[in-house]
Formats: structure tokens, sequence, C-alpha cells
């Protein structure tokens, strides 16, 4: 009965809306309309998707009514872990306890798929870093294998020096970005 | 209806000669990511065929996600952006392209109805104009963080 009564109340909690959960540290947000006027930028506010309304604020219970069930169903989040780079290109001293990491990571799920992925800095020929960056993936990759790496799926990719983790100009030598990144998911 | 699946029919003949060369020539489409989690009714079509989704299943570009009354379906796609869904819901994957070295990044769903809950991985990290959801009252671009849509058909 409480529930018929709050549904023949709640009109407006009929209409399609979307809410931003997580603003994951000001970078998140969410833009409505084809000219992109309207922008959802802070946490716990939600836009109706049609029209031209301003933001508001879900009530913890119209949420929990709304979006428990899909939250629940979140599965287990990604993990990420990075294996740097020596200057001689070697692996460095900690990468032996990193590719643990990934081991453990993948044991602790039913039906793991590894992603390799090598990177490079803006130094260089953009499409020599992507093979450049391809070979730090296949032999992190090689490495995992040898070590016993049970996944459902190990893919190796390369985003060559297009995804950076400190931004710099193109030319640009960075230890920091010679790194290749494992994605366990 | 009637009509159309009549015309479709040998459209789909044509689709499954057109698969089972594509399995001889490994040439079938590059999963794109996999699914996590299954409660209760949820299914994948793809290709005309609907499926109780299974958790491990790979995903593939141009699939429909979809789930029944108790449904809720949980999916992880290749840049590690999350996807689940609650009851009542259908999502069509339209496009998917994830590889930065080409400058390809891209995602491109449409939520008929019902509950997502998107959390945004890289994808949106390096482009923040790289995910778009339609819905039957207009686009939704998600520049990233953690998001909830709620739609009514």
């Amino acid at each position: 009965m409480a529930s018929l009564a709050m549904a023949a109340l709640g009109g407006c909690a009929q209409h399609s809306y979307v809410m931003l959960a997580d603003d994951s540290g000001g970078r998140g947000g969410v833009v409505l309309g084809d000219d992109e006027e309207r922008l959802l930028d802070v946490s716990g506010k939600a836009l109706a998707i049609a029209g031209a309304g301003q933001a508001y604020n879900v009530s913890e219970p119209q949420r929990k009514r709304d979006f428990d069930k899909a939250l629940a169903a979140q599965p287990a989040l990604p993990e990420r872990f990075t294996v740097r780079l020596a200057a001689s290109g070697e692996l460095d001293s900690a990468a032996e306890q990193v590719l643990d990491s990934v081991l453990l990571a993948a044991r602790r799920r039913d039906y793991p798929v590894v992603t390799v992925i090598g990177h490079t800095d803006t130094l260089g020929h953009r499409a020599a870093n992507e093979q450049v960056g391809l070979r730090r993936a296949q032999s992190v990759a090689k490495l995992l294998r040898s070590k016993g790496l049970e996944a459902m799926e190990l893919r190796v990719e390369s985003h060559g020096e297009r995804n950076l983790l400190v931004a710099t100009p193109d030319a640009t030598s960075e230890p920091r970005n010679r790194r290749v990144e494992v994605l366990v998911r | 209806m009637i009509r159309l699946n009549t015309y479709t029919l040998p459209a789909l003949c044509m689709a499954g000669a057109l698969w089972t060369a594509s399995v001889s020539a490994e040439n079938l489409p590059e999963p794109i990511g996999h699914v996590a989690r299954v409660e209760g009714a949820a299914y994948i079509s793809s290709r005309g065929h609907t499926n109780a989704a299974k958790v491990g299943q790979a995903i593939v570009p141009g699939v429909a996600l979809s789930t029944g009354a108790e449904g809720a379906l949980g999916v992880i796609l290749g840049d590690g952006s999350v996807l689940s869904f609650g009851p009542h819901s259908e999502l069509t994957l339209d496009d998917y392209r994830f590889a930065p070295a080409r400058d390809e990044l891209r995602l491109r769903a449409t939520l008929n109805r019902g509950t997502l809950n998107l959390i945004s991985g890289d994808m949106a990290r390096l482009d923040p104009q790289a995910i778009a959801v339609e819905t039957p009252q207009g686009r939704v671009r998600v520049r990233g963080g953690q998001v909830l849509m709620k739609v009514n058909p």
C-alpha cells in the first residue's frame, strides 16, 4: 500500500533522468542536449533527460528505489597495475612484485580477462612508438605466462605514445611515460 | 510484421552463411568486453539470436543486453568501463572502439528502457567526448565518473 501511494504521489519519479553518482575528482560529468547546453557536474545531482529543467537533488529513498538493483549488479571493479621500466628499458626491480600482484588479482576472479598494455613517451615517431609499446607489452605478457598466469583471455596491446601518464609535448623524453600497464577485469 | 519477416528471412540466411564463412576465416569480431555478473533473467542478443547471459561470456559490438522482471546484469568493457543494469532494462551497444594508438575512442549505446549504472574507464579519461548514450528522450554524453540513468520508454 505504501509503495502504491508513493508511486501515485511521485509523478516526477516517473520521468527519465540521469544522475552523477561520482564526479571522479572533478573530471566526471554529464552533458545533455545536442548543443551541449545542459551540464551536470556535481555529485549527487540529477537532470531530467528531456526538457530544459535545472539540476535537482535525488533523495536517498528515491535513489535506492531506482538504482539499488543496478548498483547491486556492479561487478568487481577492474584493477590496474603498472610495471615501470628502468633507463635501460629493462623492467625495474619492483616489477617482480607487481607481476605477483597481477597473478593474485587474476586468481580472485572467476573469469579473469587480463590486458597487457605497452606505453611509451613522445620521443620518436608515433608509429615506431606503437611498435615499441607492443614489444614492451609482449615481454611482460611472456613473464606473466612463465609465472603461470591463468586467465580466460590474455590480450596484448600497445597505446604507443597516445596514453601518457604525465602530459608532455611531442618529442619529449619522460621516463614515467615508459611503462607497461596490466588491467585485470 | 509477417511481411517484414518474409523479407528478412533470406537476409538472415545470408547472414548465417557469412557467419560460417567468417568463422573459418577467423574473422569474428573481436570481443570488446565480457559478462561479469548475472542475476536472474538476463539476456544477450547478437545477430538475431537471444540467449541467457552467462558469466564470462564475450561481448561483441552490436549486441543488445537486456534483463527481465527480476534480472540484473553486469559487464566490463576493454577500457575498464563497467556497466550494470537493474530489472526491465535494455541497451544496445551500437559502437565500441578503444584503440588509443589509432586515436579511436568511441562508445555509443542506446538505453531503450530500465536502469543503468555506468562507471567510465580509460575511454572517458582519454577523450571526454568518447561516451554517449542515446535514450528515447535524448542523448546523454558522459564525460567521466560514475553515472546512473533511469529511462522510461
